[in-house]
């Protein structure tokens, strides 16, 4: 034991000496560790943040296996349907109230929803402050996003019509729906409370039920009886927990998903630098390990101080790279989260994070320990000679003498650099693949971002072509016709149905009196347009949900009641509603629905003036709507996700700058003698430049090659169909998005040359001839 | 006028305690076509005289010239053009480029910026001349001491400089080869040649020979005396 001690004192102080004379390079590793470990600890947060969301929020809410939601019923039918169930472990009845208008200071809204809920124990939304509703008094319990966009405390008094002012008591996070404002602002009413405002009702209406059954498994059968004992229940809708999920990423844009891929990526990224950069300091100090060893030390000894002197740079180093990255990334992701209704990890990140700092450091020791464990085995004397760069034989072989026989000066000093980081193939692959897959995840980031801002407010991308839809009747749509700088109006009905075999899926079921692409037409997957009134296409997501194809029947079960029996004649790509979207024949489903909701679809002419026609409209008596993107409402989504990404690019950036540096600074290190002789002969810092550049161009250019490749041909393509299976996603970089990422890159690399041909020149030519 | 003129270098290492004057006052000039020798036992500063004259090292006081051209005083960019034209080196270690062939080696500096033109030509001229064609393409390690010597003189003249200065030229050559590296010191034509070693045998192709003791630069006509390490 005290031999331990005492050989552990005996590495820590000779650690500690040697730091003391190499503070400068104990400053940049430990830079690079931070900025390692900061990579880290984002990709942990966005990661765990993010993947966990939702399975924390049901778990906090205690979300029920199934939701039922239908037009209003007496709650004692509804309560005698659920109670035939099997496998019923609890439920909950609600009343949905859409459409509430509700009121907090300067703001307002027409379009709230307010849930009255009974008295249960279980709610299914989560209360994150405050208190919940304790069925007296005038009481509300709101939805965290609601307060958070309305700056609305505990204990304020927001008004909501009909009832008198009711007090904040309760602020909750409900994840059976995105949170406010990607979905209407949400609050929460006591049943109890509202009957003592209102008069009580013995048997109230409600619309809405929560189901938890005693062993989720069963879920299926479960639905399949629901269906069964539904009979009655008009616009009866199922979601499940998996369903809702779907939903919540529906709104979520297709983000989510790409977020904890690309932390992931991040994270194999920094691992890999942190191992190569820490192989490569050992590397770079093999000589002094000889000398130790030629003195008595024991290779043991010689690990030990490598690996103690190793944690002396990487523990404050890690430490403050992981608070830096958790700062950067804690916050917006929990933002993010809020607005997805899901609560954020809390005190549950702390072992993650743990694990990413003890991950950041460990990976550096080791790296150190490894090299020096495995130096401590040779031959003191290969040690001694100066073995930081092995004489490969191999190398010439790899060149064959016949082809060196035309070489003309190796390509000059750029050639030369080039061939001194070649030297180094495993550091050489390690730094490469590092820049190549920062190099793909930031294209990758930007592709992101072009796509996200273009779904929120380009409805092109989903296929319409329309800019206006006008709540009138069908019969209006000839006299909006008429009104300058229309091109063509038609009626466009839309309602949801239900998938008729199986009762599974809601689709969203699209129709125009004529041809449909004139107004929306999402890019044809396979199959042909619709070309009679017994045919549809069909989304891309409603085909791999139903297994649908060219050719097979679908059968909708409409609102009303009745059937539509259709053929699908095509699948397009549609990004709205996950591809669960039909395109049918007006015909047809007027036949099957008569009353099925319609809008008039306004397709304007090029160069017309919206705001004209708008006007036009209203004085028609509609209200006309600008056309929306997929992530209608989003902006503040998009927002957060903004942030995020450039918390998670910045540090990518600089753990690459770090990267190309500490590479091409360990090579003019372990080449000082090279570098000296060229100095001898005349080469000035210009020529020493030159010969960085080489060393440069051979880390970025493959990299960069490689970055641009991967993410055109792998993360682009696989990212987008992780993201939107039912749609195809433009994820790929644009040539622009390229080219201003190798510029980037090339700026990082010129700034790399500036600064170690700075260092190198300043070393005196002599002490360089004499290492 | 000497190609090569040193005034009054004074040179001192260490600090405090550990200062030493290594060049007390040492002046040296040598013409074109004149080799000389600067012996000495090791560690009496030889090699940082070398240095100083060929403006690696910095002396504290004093002037030197290089073919009409003031080194003292220079910096940077202005010392490695007086390098490239005017000085050649040659090592003890031959300090060859690993990864480069002994061609690629003799062309370094010819790819220097700066460099005088027709490098290309005077390289495969020199490579020829010192008998080196058939291993020209070789890498460092395929060569013997001896070629890889050869090679770096080859590096040194190439540049058609007129000074060369080389720290014991021999000191990692069996006697053979030794023999020939001196033969072709000894007959450089249009160029003054310092060489600074401990070996007699080197010292002896001298036309002049300078022993360096306790900082101080004497001429030394005993051809054999006092050389030893």
């Amino acid at each position: 034991m005290s031999t331990a001690l005492g050989q552990l004192r005996g590495a820590l102080i000779e650690a500690w000496l040697a730091l003391r004379t190499r503070r400068r390079r104990a400053l940049i590793a430990a830079t690079g560790v931070a900025l390692s470990a900061a990579m880290l600890s984002c990709a942990v947060v966005i990661t765990d943040g993010l993947g966990g969301g939702f399975p924390r929020a049901v778990k906090a809410a205690d979300l029920g296996d199934l939701i039922v939601r239908f037009k209003q019923q007496r709650a004692a039918q509804v309560v005698r349907r659920i109670a035939a169930l099997p496998d019923l472990s609890g439920y909950a009845l609600r009343t949905e109230v859409t459409q509430a208008t509700f009121a907090y200071r300067g703001h307002s809204t027409t379009k709230g929803v307010a849930e009255v809920v009974g008295s249960g124990r279980r709610q299914g939304y989560a209360i994150v402050a405050g208190h919940n509703l304790r069925g007296t008094g005038h009481e509300v319990v709101i939805e965290q996003g609601l307060a958070t966009a309305w700056h609305i405390k505990l204990g304020d008094i927001i008004y909501v019509r009909y009832l008198a002012p009711e007090r904040v008591v309760g602020v909750a996070e409900g994840p059976d729906d995105v949170g406010y404002p990607l979905a209407a602002p949400r609050i929460y009413l006591s049943r109890a409370a509202i009957d003592a405002q209102l008069g009580r009702d013995p048997d109230p209406e409600v619309n809405f039920a929560e189901i938890w059954l005693r062993n989720p498994r069963y879920l299926n059968e479960v639905l399949v009886q629901a269906r069964d004992e539904s009979f009655g229940l008009q616009d009866l809708q199922f979601a499940t927990r998996s369903g809702v999920r779907v939903l919540i990423h529906e709104a979520a844009g297709i983000v989510i998903d790409l977020l904890v891929a690309l932390s992931v990526i991040a994270l194999a990224t920094a691992a890999v630098m942190l191992a190569s950069s820490s192989k490569a300091e050992v590397q770079r100090r093999l000589r002094a390990i000889g000398i130790r060893r030629a003195v008595g030390a024991s290779r043991t000894h010689v690990t030990l101080t490598q690996a103690v002197e190793a944690m002396i740079v990487t523990i404050p180093a890690a430490t403050l790279g992981t608070f830096v990255g958790w700062i950067a990334t804690y916050g917006p992701g929990n933002r993010l989260l809020a607005l997805l209704n899901e609560p954020g990890p809390g005190s549950a990140l702390a072992l993650p994070l743990l694990a990413s700092w003890l991950a950041s450091v460990a990976i550096p020791v080791a790296g150190a320990a490894w090299p020096a464990w495995t130096a401590g085995g040779r031959a003191v004397i290969s040690l001694l000679r100066g073995a930081d760069v092995k004489r490969r034989r191999a190398s010439s072989r790899s060149w064959p003498r016949r082809m060196r026989g035309h070489s003309n000066g190796g390509g000059g000093l750029t050639g030369l650099g080039a061939r001194l980081v070649a030297a180094r193939p495993a550091r050489l692959v390690a730094t490469s693949t590092m820049l190549a897959c920062s190099t793909a995840f930031i294209l990758l980031m930007i592709a992101l971002a072009a796509t996200l801002s273009s779904l929120e407010t380009d409805p092109q991308e989903l296929g319409k072509h329309y800019e206006l839809t006008a709540s009138l009747p069908p019969s209006y749509a000839p006299q909006v016709a008429r009104i300058p700088g229309v091109q063509a109006a038609e009626p466009r009905y839309e309602l949801h149905a239900a998938d008729g075999y199986a009762l599974g899926e809601i689709v969203d079921v699209i129709a125009y009196p004529r041809d449909h692409t004139l107004f929306e037409a999402p890019p044809l997957a396979s199959g042909q347009r619709l070309r009679g009134d017994g045919q549809a296409e069909v989304g891309v997501g409603l085909a791999n949900a139903l297994g649908l194809a060219p050719g097979s029947p679908l059968l909708l079960a409409l609102p009303s009641g009745r059937e539509l029996r259709l053929r699908v004649s095509g699948t397009v790509s549609s990004l709205d509603e996950e591809g669960l979207v039909a395109y049918v024949p007006a015909a047809a489903l007027l036949a099957a629905d008569p009353s099925a909701p319609s809008q008039i679809a306004v397709l304007l002419k090029p160069g017309a003036n919206q705001t004209a026609v708008s006007a036009a409209l209203t004085r028609l008596g509609a209200a006309p709507q600008a056309a929306a993107g997929a992530v209608e409402r989003g902006a503040p989504l998009v927002a957060v996700l903004k942030t995020i990404l450039r918390a998670v690019a910045i540090v990518d950036g600089l753990v690459c700058i770090y990267a190309l540096t500490q590479a091409c600074a360990l090579t003019v290190q372990e080449r000082r003698r090279t570098v000296a002789v060229l100095r001898a002969c005349g080469a000035g810092a210009g020529a020493v430049r030159r010969l960085l550049l080489g060393a440069v161009l051979a880390l970025v250019a493959p990299a960069a090659l490689i970055g641009v490749l991967l993410e055109l041909l792998l993360l682009g393509p696989a990212l987008s169909q992780l993201a939107a299976s039912y749609a195809t996603l433009q994820l790929r970089a644009s040539a622009l998005e390229i080219l201003a990422t190798v510029l980037g890159l090339a700026l990082a690399g010129l700034m790399t040359i500036w600064w170690v041909a700075r260092s190198a020149v300043r070393e005196s030519v002599v002490t360089g001839l004499a290492s | 006028m000497p190609v090569l003129h040193a005034e009054r270098l004074v040179k001192s290492v260490g600090e405090g305690r550990a200062a030493r004057t290594v060049l007390d006052d040492v002046s040296l000039a040598v013409e074109t076509d004149e080799v000389v020798a600067v012996i000495g036992r090791s560690g009496t500063g030889k090699s940082t005289l070398l240095h100083v004259l060929g403006g690696l090292d910095a002396p504290d006081s004093g002037r030197i010239t290089v073919g009409g051209e003031r080194l003292t005083g220079r910096r940077g960019g202005a010392l490695a053009r007086i390098r490239l034209r005017h000085i050649g080196f040659v090592f003890q270690q031959f300090q060859l480029i690993e990864e480069l062939t002994g061609r690629e080696n003799v062309l370094v500096p010819t790819r220097l910026p700066g460099a005088p033109g027709g490098g290309a030509r005077r390289a495969a001229e020199l490579i020829d001349e010192l008998g080196l064609s058939d291993v020209a393409d070789h890498r460092p390690h395929e060569l013997s001491g001896g070629e890889q010597q050869r090679f770096a003189i080859a590096r040194a003249l190439v540049n058609d400089p007129q000074v060369i200065l080389a720290d014991e030229p021999t000191g990692s050559l069996d006697a053979a080869n030794a023999a020939v590296v001196l033969g072709l010191l000894a007959n450089l034509p249009g160029r003054a040649v310092v060489i600074v070693t401990h070996e007699p045998d080197t010292a002896a192709i001298a036309s002049r020979r300078l022993a360096l003791d306790d900082g101080v630069l004497r001429e030394n006509s005993n051809r054999s005396a006092d050389l030893s390490v």
